[in-house]
């Protein structure tokens, strides 16, 4: 039963790399989303009186305590997170080993946890750069169809470049170039609309601080999610089921 | 001889597919989470995964 063996695989890898990726985000990431929330809660408090912990709420619906309790909830979301991504690289690895078309190795998961790096983080990130809170941004909706067009395109185009024949790899190229050519929802205007001069500077200089810091927390969660699921890949999703590399038997 | 041939593809056949339906369905699983995670616009969702939202560079807000 490959599909339950993918899922506890995946929870195994998810809760490993939510739990590293949690410890970069701490110490890392978080602080500077903080910092960036004191002046978003400035800005809020004036014309609504929020006293959420992220300015950026709309009415009273339920949001976690600063502290033990949102970093929590972080945790957990990004375990999850780490689920999710894990069952999409198993499931990806599986069918094409499945087919004869790779075979796992440790080099090559972290290959695959870069790959997603790439198609997850670098693809959306060059369109639009990671944002802290605070800063204005186009429609979210918008936003989001393109992350996700983003994603799925790269994301495809670097399976086929690195696993069709030859002669079919211009395909992912053209994949992988899609999102850009396509109109990508840009904010107008200054990044930061908070009044004070001062305020705009110590915004931009933690922005490009998260920038950083995201990029290398993202690349270690990636790694290590590439990694392990290779390894899970071979230990347990595939254990004892048989496939000829070419002839695509598989004995389930 | 050709009659043998077509049994042993249709024994076969049977599992692959069935293995191509599981890892479908675990990617189907996969994506789920992520938009539960990242793409939720249920304001407790937003909320609970804010700042994994924002690590992961989702678009937030």
């Amino acid at each position: 039963m490959i599909f339950r063996r993918i899922i506890y695989t995946a929870i195994f890898v998810g809760c490993l790399a939510g739990l590293m990726l949690s410890a970069a985000q701490i110490i890392m990431v978080n602080p500077i989303i903080f910092a960036a929330e004191t002046f978003e809660l400035a800005e809020s408090a004036a014309d609504s009186g929020g006293h959420s912990h992220s300015g950026h709420d709309h009415g009273d619906a339920w949001s976690s305590e600063d502290g033990k309790e949102r970093t929590s909830f972080t945790i957990f979301a990004n375990i999850a997170a780490g689920i999710g991504f894990a069952a999409i690289l198993l499931s990806l690895m599986s069918q094409l080993q499945i087919q004869g078309l790779t075979q796992l190795s440790l080099l090559k998961g972290a290959l695959w946890g870069l790959a997603g790096y790439i198609a997850v983080f670098v693809a959306p990130a060059i369109g639009l750069p990671p944002e802290i809170p605070g800063i204005e941004a186009a429609a979210l909706k918008e936003r989001q169809l393109w992350w996700i067009l983003a994603v799925i395109a790269v994301g495809a185009g670097l399976l086929v470049i690195s696993f069709a024949p030859l002669k079919y790899k211009v395909i992912g190229i053209i994949l992988a170039f899609i999102p850009y050519i396509v109109n990508i929802p840009h904010h107008e205007g200054p990044a930061f609309a908070h009044p004070d001069p001062e305020a705009v500077a110590t915004l931009t200089a933690l922005h490009q601080q998260f920038i950083i810091a995201s990029a290398a927390s993202n690349l270690v969660f990636w790694l290590v999610l590439g990694v392990i699921a290779a390894w899970g890949l071979n230990r347990w999703v595939l254990k004892g089921i048989t496939f000829n590399s070419g002839s695509s038997h598989a004995a389930v | 001889m050709t009659s043998n041939v077509e049994s042993i593809q249709q024994v076969q056949a049977k599992p692959l597919l069935s293995v191509f339906v599981q890892n479908l369905a675990a990617l189907a699983f996969g994506a789920i989470i992520i938009f539960a995670v990242g793409f939720l616009p249920v304001e407790a969702a937003h909320n609970a995964a804010h700042d994994t939202r924002h690590a992961l560079s989702f678009p937030c807000h």
